[in-house]
């Protein structure tokens, strides 16, 4: 009889590591915490800040913002090349999302890409709980990259409305008040 | 030799042929207006061209073309709309050349405005200053920039009634909270005596200075002495009174205060 019971306990045993190791093989997405954004990483630009707001963030805010500033440039230069909306996701508020959905379908081809090199972020509004920013971005420079054709520098100015949501800021409004080409 | 040069001069021929495929923007205008934009293309060679795109300042998007007679004509695919600003057009041909012409896009949008208030709640003990940001944005997520400015600042006094706020009509997200402070004159009374001769106390109506009945839930202290023990007491206020039922066990005679944040209330002594 014990025979039996060791059969079935070795069978049980078997089937439970098929199991989990099917279970395993699936793949599942990753937390967001635990993600590792490689378009982030690899995009780093020159940030400088100046507070112009009647609240002054503190100077840990300040880094934060600085670092995830960077982060929604190397997703929205990303956003541009490819017209892809998912990567920077993190990075959009809802309506900032959902507007840049409606628009067409990811390019097959690549034709122009962008970098910005600099900005100098002014900020001109910082809510008293840390939650909102409206900043303006002066002299921005970016490097636009077409596929057929020499690359060529142009310098905007650009205000923003950021918003701190769910462990990030997140751009929710964005306007290009003026973009000029310029030699370099 | 000869034939080595024969070939460079064939090259040369063929590659100034290449790029002598002129891209003409025939309706090119500093400032194109989306809504019913035709950009419409000339090249040498026609049937040359294969793909347009419109960079606006966020996303690349491929235009709808149709070859009309001598020229192409590009438009923006039905019912999307484009962020307006600065933006790039750019032609692709098939023999991989391209063209870049920059113009400036525009977009008739009605903005929203967008408010927010900070701090969300006040409580009448503290200050009753709040600061609001307004900005507006349309629904292609343009901000509205006035006078160089991209949102607007106020500092507002709030009044210091209990009440909920919106700061835009029926947007939930929007609520903010002026909630009452702390009560600044207690009274302790005793009740009747009920049926189980339980000793029960109660508090007047507690109110901030501005009237406000104290939120339900404060934590109010009772301190019990009899001779000398001391007992203490903790429970909470329900709409605005606190009541308390000193158990059997405690035996007469014995004083009571009440403690509700720094106010005290007078002492009542029971024989």
């Amino acid at each position: 009889m014990t025979k039996y019971f060791i059969h079935i306990f070795f069978v049980l045993a078997v089937a439970f590591i098929v199991v989990a190791v099917l279970n395993n093989q699936k793949d599942y997405e990753l937390p967001e915490f635990v993600k590792v954004d490689e378009l982030v990483l690899q995009h780093k630009t020159e940030i400088k800040l100046e507070v112009n707001s009647y609240v002054k963030p503190s100077q840990q805010q300040l880094e934060m913002l600085r670092k995830d500033y960077n982060a929604i440039w190397a997703h929205l230069n990303h956003l541009y090349e490819t017209n892809e909306t998912k990567p920077g996701m993190e990075y959009y508020t809802e309506g900032f999302f959902n507007f840049i959905c409606s628009v067409a379908k990811p390019l097959s081809v690549h034709h122009l890409k962008r970098e910005d090199l600099e900005h100098k972020l002014h900020i001109t509004e910082w809510a008293r709980d840390g939650l909102v920013c409206v900043a303006l971005d002066s002299n921005v420079v970016f490097r636009y990259q077409p596929m057929n054709g020499e690359e060529y520098y142009t310098k905007a100015n650009i205000a923003v409305a950021l918003l701190l949501q769910g462990e990030h800021w997140r751009i929710d409004a964005i306007e290009f008040i003026n973009e000029e080409k310029i030699l370099k | 030799m000869k034939i080595y040069i024969g070939i460079l001069c064939g090259l040369l021929l063929v590659s100034c042929k290449e790029s002598a495929t002129k891209i003409l923007w025939m309706n090119q205008a500093p400032l194109i207006d989306y809504n019913d934009a035709v950009f419409k293309i000339e090249t040498s060679n026609n049937g040359a061209i294969e793909n347009c795109y419109v960079y606006t300042g966020l996303q690349g998007i491929k235009l709808l073309h149709i070859t009309n007679g001598k020229y192409i004509e590009a438009r923006v695919p039905k019912g999307i709309r484009l962020f307006a600003g600065p933006a790039t057009l750019l032609i692709q041909t098939k023999s991989n050349h391209s063209a870049l012409f920059h113009f400036v896009g525009a977009q008739t949008f009605n903005y929203t405005a967008k408010d927010f208030r900070s701090p969300k709640t006040l409580i009448t003990d503290s200050s009753l200053t709040q600061q609001q940001l307004i900005y507006s944005l349309s629904r292609s997520r343009n901000l509205k920039i006035v006078n160089g400015e991209a949102a607007v600042e106020n500092w507002n006094d709030i009044a210091p009634n209990q009440k909920t706020y919106f700061a835009q009509e029926n947007k939930k997200e929007t609520t903010f909270y002026v909630e009452a402070g702390s009560s600044t004159d207690i009274q302790l009374v005793m009740d009747t005596i009920s049926m189980d001769k339980q000793l029960r106390f109660r508090s007047n109506k507690l109110l901030d200075k501005y009237g406000n009945t104290i939120v339900d839930g404060t934590r109010a202290v009772l301190f019990i002495k009899k001779g000398r023990k001391k007992i203490r007491v903790e429970t909470k206020t329900k709409n605005g009174i606190v009541q308390y039922a000193v158990p059997k066990e405690v035996k007469t005679p014995f004083s009571l205060v009440l403690e509700i944040g720094a106010s005290r209330s007078n002492t009542l002594y029971i024989d």
